[in-house]
């Protein structure tokens, strides 16, 4: 049976701040005591349908480009982020877009926050930027929040 | 952005979508004459191959599949064939076979994707996967479950669908149990009967009139349509084993791309990929596949590039219907892996990715540390060969408007599901037309 709640990080880790995600939803899932399941996906959009369809709080959390400075911490609440440029990701359908597709197909979460951290470099390489990893706490508080509201 | 006077006219596409990864591509037209077609690759592809020089030999199947997200398998596949070949151990029997029922998943799943949410839009009128899931719910959703049973069959094998982990050198960590494949028969007769069904549809479709009239080289092995062995046959009888890849393929830097482009040394620019193991192995497609294939009104002689779609929707179904074959005869080995030794030498390997045949080879130190690594993906080998049928395609249809110019061209370039996340980065399209 589906787990409730799913943390979904999307990115690639080798390629430097496009990794984040995958680094918040494991942090954050340390920290909750409630039952969740934590995912991590490159961003192909049959994966992200697969990781959110049947749940009643789908947490996504990627990179994001274009939308300030390196570092910004970002938060949409059922709602999906402008298609890309916002979302960040080495594949042409993102988040954005996978989400639409949820909703055509009726395979959306009950609920959705998507939260994004802007990116500073993605480029091939292991490892994030200072000014996003600094950024990490606050992109675990609010998972931890967004999950603790709707226990 | 489109400026166009009378005579003079500069048209830009600020992104091709529906590929996989990003890249640019670049049509001048002058006077009315085309006079160049450029597919613009930025990103320096060789990051990988640094990266490996000083890492244990058993190291590569896992670093390369994090190459690309669509195709692991086949960078793993292709490493594992490569470092064997250089510490003088073949892979065989069950375990062969295990390893050509990983890849008959990640085929499955990456050619359902490029049908039903990249390619199938443009031949319906649809902008996207999007559009056409508001309008055939059920159709999408068939290719998401058939997607998916290609993504679990990964996971059986692999150890997890995307950048499966149970993969190293001389085999697997763990093999799995005959009963373990035997209860996911079910799942890959639904799987053969949702392929069935596409092929059926894609074949359905209106292609244009065109043809690639170029070289097509795929891998080629007696008796199966060839995956993750053989010897590469092209349609103008190359016939080499992967050592001898420099002897006949070179490749060559281009001012607009830092991805190199391969051509054949003695005849040019060829393809590698579905239209080209369709046409080097037709003959050896599963009685079922062959005979959809032929229904669907494809033959060893197919040069529409248009019509990929309906290869790929037959290669699933051959994909489908050689697991099944697999699991019915899998006999759990004793031993998960054999024992590789290392030793100093050079080898390589190849093997079928869902976009064509992908190259390694590796330098190994006497205690297996790698010297050098070179990785030749499907897509920087088909570059060339895709610039020469997007000439072809545009020079014999300039007399169309620049957005329908635009929008065909963009097809064109899909007809190829250029991988281009395994070689580059971001995908524009530009035409400059005066």
């Amino acid at each position: 049976m589906t787990t409730a709640t799913a943390l979904i990080g999307v990115g690639n880790p080798w390629r430097g701040d496009d990794g984040v995600g995958h680094e918040v939803v494991v942090r954050a899932g340390r920290q909750l005591t409630v039952d969740h399941e934590v995912v991590l996906c490159n961003g192909e959009p049959s994966g992200l349908l697969e990781a959110w369809s049947g749940r009643d709080l789908a947490v996504i959390v990627d990179a994001t480009h274009g939308g300030g400075r390196p570092g910004t911490v970002r938060v949409w609440t059922d709602e999906a982020p402008a298609p890309s440029p916002a979302v960040a990701g080495s594949h042409a359908l993102g988040v954005s877009h996978a989400l639409a597709l949820a909703d055509a197909l009726g395979r959306s979460p009950a609920r959705l926050v998507v939260i994004g951290i802007e990116a500073d470099d993605v480029s091939p390489g292991h490892g994030l930027s200072a000014v996003v990893a600094a950024a990490i706490d606050e992109a675990v508080a609010l998972v931890v929040a967004a999950v603790q509201a709707g226990s | 952005m489109t400026d166009r006077p009378d005579s003079d006219r500069t048209l830009t596409v600020a992104a091709l979508a529906r590929v996989e990864g990003e890249g640019a591509m670049h049509v001048v037209i002058r006077d009315g004459a085309l006079q160049q077609v450029q597919l613009q690759i930025y990103e320096p592809p060789r990051f990988f191959e640094a990266f490996l020089r000083g890492r244990k030999f058993t190291e590569p199947p896992d670093i390369t599949a994090r190459i690309c997200g669509i195709c692991p398998v086949a960078y793993q596949m292709s490493a594992c064939n490569a470092i064997e070949s250089a510490c003088g151990v073949v892979v065989d029997g069950p375990l062969f076979d295990l390893r050509r029922l990983l890849y008959c998943g990640e085929w499955i799943e990456s050619h359902v994707l490029h049908i039903y949410l990249l390619h199938a839009p443009d031949f319906l009128g649809f902008e996207g996967a999007i559009d056409l899931a508001s309008a055939h719910r059920e159709i999408v959703q068939r290719g998401l479950d058939l997607k998916k049973i290609g993504n679990e069959l990964v996971e059986l094998v692999g150890g997890r669908p995307i950048h499966p982990i149970n993969i190293r050198i001389g085999g697997f960590y763990r093999v799995p149990t005959e009963a373990e494949l035997r209860a996911f028969v079910p799942k890959l007769e639904r799987a053969r009967d949702l392929a069935v069904e596409t092929v059926r549809w894609v074949a359905g479709f209106d292609f244009p009139d065109h043809a690639w009239r170029g070289e097509l080289a795929a891998l080629r092995h007696p008796g199966e349509y060839a995956i993750n062995r053989g010897r590469l046959v092209s349609t103008l009888g190359l016939d080499i084993a992967p050592s001898e890849f420099d002897q006949h393929i070179a490749e060559e830097h281009v001012e607009h791309s830092t991805a190199l482009h391969a051509r054949i040394i003695e005849r040019g620019e060829y393809l590698l990929g579905p239209l080209a193991r369709m046409a080097l192995n037709f003959d050896e497609l599963t009685p079922l596949a062959h005979r959809e294939a032929t229904a669907a009104g494809l033959t060893a002689a197919e040069r529409n590039p248009f019509r990929s779609i309906v290869v790929r929707a037959v290669e699933v179904l051959h994909a489908c219907d050689d697991a099944l074959a697999i699991i019915a005869r899998y006999r759990q080995p004793d031993r998960p892996a054999i024992e590789v030794e290392p030793r100093a030498g050079v080898g390589y390997g190849w093997t079928e990715a869902p976009r064509g045949m992908l190259w390694h080879r590796y330098e190994l130190a006497a205690d297996g540390t790698i010297l050098a690594a070179r990785i030749v993906p499907p897509t920087s080998q088909n570059q060339a060969g895709i610039e020469h049928d997007l000439f072809e395609f545009v020079a014999a249809n300039l007399d169309l408007a620049d957005d329908e110019l635009r929008h065909r061209s963009e097809q064109v370039i899909r007809n190829f599901d250029p991988c281009i996340s395994c070689a580059t980065h971001f995908l524009d399209l530009t035409v400059d037309r005066t």
